[in-house]
């Protein structure tokens, strides 16, 4: 079950990411900080891949990165919210974490490598109580330096 | 050498799509293949491995179940599981035992039944995050790690398709295969684009199929044979973290590839045959790379002017690989070592590779990965 923000969103799933609570914000991935040597990781873990340091905190990973390769899919997998074609990414984000994602908001043919992207909400579905549902995707970066 | 390790005996069931036969039935069949081959009966087998994933069928307790069929004499049976390198590790596992001397005779089946349709990791309607927003998609990985390779060195679309071209030709000579038709470049680059660049013709299918393979001391093989294809070295690896970079995708097959040649005293260069995971094409031209047969960024060029061809520099699977023997996954790693013992044997038909006297594979699964080397 999740629940949903004063702006009736709430996430697909719960633990994942967060829903920025100021507007012009980006949502950020929920990730692991080892408190010893400070290496992120993607999602959550234990134990660091560094140093072994036990006990790692949660952090909020950086909404920007760069793609570090991708593919557009063009068939739908069955229990896919997604239609074909669509573009899916491994995304290098600026604090190191490789994060593996749907690309959005993106001509097919301007995806490549090297592209620097960020972090935005994709629409799913309303819940019963007319919320909206929202998962994470990526999208090219809107103020590309 | 007194703790060698003897391929016996090999058996395959036609991999294609059998619906009238149950898991059981495909495994014993293999089974009985490659004891006749190895000239044993099943009660010198001491010891038994299951490799399967677990598609259709009882989701526990299969090896129990197959190697049952074929006789119970109370011998340890060991069900293995490393997705598509099942039944590679499993082999491991019982040359593992061998050398230990805790067996003089083992015996590997591979197994599975698998749905039609698009691979997806976790399977189909898996309701994970990954799998709802479309990110698990097996031929995606593929796709993405040959994106990688083209921004990288160039690597073109044709230099992939051209791997499903020379698999099927090697197909056709393989009464065991699934697709035994020849196609074109021209076929393979506009069939139905599934992940860019990877188009339907550059996709193993999925299959039913059934491998076997037995293992033994030197000092058995030597009562049963005077020519032994000997299993030379092996080593299994998983993904690794470096420098700051969680692994990806399958495990270092470079470094794994590296003790496997140290262990067996060979180089790259003394390969004379080769079997790759070529589950989609970007396989075999990556992983040519890796086991250092070309230098990174030239596997592309490289096949696609012939050089893994059964009359290239480095034949590489011979038998149609993955994309047209078929891929039923548990069976998968036996059935390539199954084709490299019949070429070192010199028993490959149309297909054989000209004094193929050392022979490697390299099978993985999702994270997994084995090289093994062979020998006469």
């Amino acid at each position: 079950m999740t629940v949903a923000n004063a702006a009736g969103m709430a996430p697909i799933r719960e633990g994942l990411f967060v829903i920025p609570e100021q507007p012009g914000a980006l949502p950020q991935l929920l990730g692991s900080e080892c408190p010893a040597c400070r290496t992120r990781f993607a999602g959550k873990r234990a134990i660091c891949l560094e140093c072994a340091h036990r006990g790692l905190e949660e952090c909020r990973l950086s909404p920007y990165g760069v793609i570090h390769t991708f593919t557009i899919i063009h068939q739908t997998p069955k229990g896919s919210v997604m239609e074909a074609p669509y573009a899916i990414a491994q995304v290098q984000l600026e604090d190191g974490p490789i994060v593996q994602t749907a690309l959005l908001h993106v001509p097919l043919e301007s995806v490549r490598v090297g592209l620097p992207v960020e972090m935005a909400l994709h629409d799913v579905k309303r819940d019963d109580a007319g919320n909206r549902v929202v998962a994470y995707v990526f999208q090219p970066r809107r103020d590309a330096r | 050498m007194s703790d060698g390790v003897v391929v016996l005996g090999v058996g395959l069931h036609p991999f294609g799509r059998f619906p009238e036969k149950t898991i059981e039935d495909l495994g014993r069949e293999a089974a009985v293949a490659a004891l006749d081959d190895a000239g044993i009966e099943f009660k010198a087998v001491e010891a038994g491995y299951l490799g399967r994933v677990g598609g259709a069928g009882p989701p526990v307790g299969v090896g129990m179940r197959i190697f049952g069929e074929l006789g119970q004499h109370g011998m340890p049976i060991t069900n293995v599981e490393l997705a598509c390198g099942s039944s590679s590790r499993a082999l491991m596992l019982a040359a593992d035992a061998i050398r230990a001397g805790s067996a003089e005779v083992a015996m590997v089946i591979g197994v599975e039944k698998m749905e039609r349709g698009m691979l997806q990791v976790g399977g189909a309607g898996a309701t994970n995050y990954a799998s709802v927003m479309g990110l698990n998609v097996m031929p995606a990985a593929y796709g993405m790690m040959a994106q990688r390779h083209m921004a990288d060195y160039g690597t073109r679309p044709e230099h992939f398709a051209q791997v499903s071209v020379k698999s099927h030709r090697n197909a056709v000579h393989n009464p065991y295969a699934q697709y035994r038709i020849a196609i074109t470049l021209e076929e393979v680059l506009g069939s139905r684009m599934v992940c860019d660049p990877i188009t339907l013709y550059q996709c193993c299918p999925t299959s039913d199929g059934a491998s076997a393979v037995i293992l033994a001391s030197e000092a058995f093989a030597r009562t049963r044979t005077t020519a032994p294809v000997r299993m030379r070295a092996w080593a299994g690896g998983s993904p690794m973290y470096t420098s700051g970079r969680e692994g990806l995708g399958e495990g270092p097959t470079a470094l794994v590839a590296k003790r496997a040649y140290e262990r067996a005293g060979v180089g790259p260069a003394d390969i004379r045959v080769t079997q790759v995971h070529d589950a989609f094409t970007p396989g075999e031209i990556l992983t040519i790379e890796e086991l250092g047969y070309v230098p990174h960024g030239e596997g592309g060029p490289f096949v696609f002017e012939g050089g893994t061809e059964i009359t290239g520099k480095y034949p590489v699977n011979t038998d149609g690989g993955l994309l047209s023997r078929g891929h039923p996954m548990g069976a998968t790693g036996g059935a390539m070592v199954t084709e490299i013992v019949r070429q070192l044997r010199g028993d490959a038909g149309p297909r054989q590779v000209a004094g193929a006297n050392v022979g490697l594979v390299q099978n993985a699964g999702i994270g997994g990965v084995n090289v093994m080397i062979f020998d006469k």
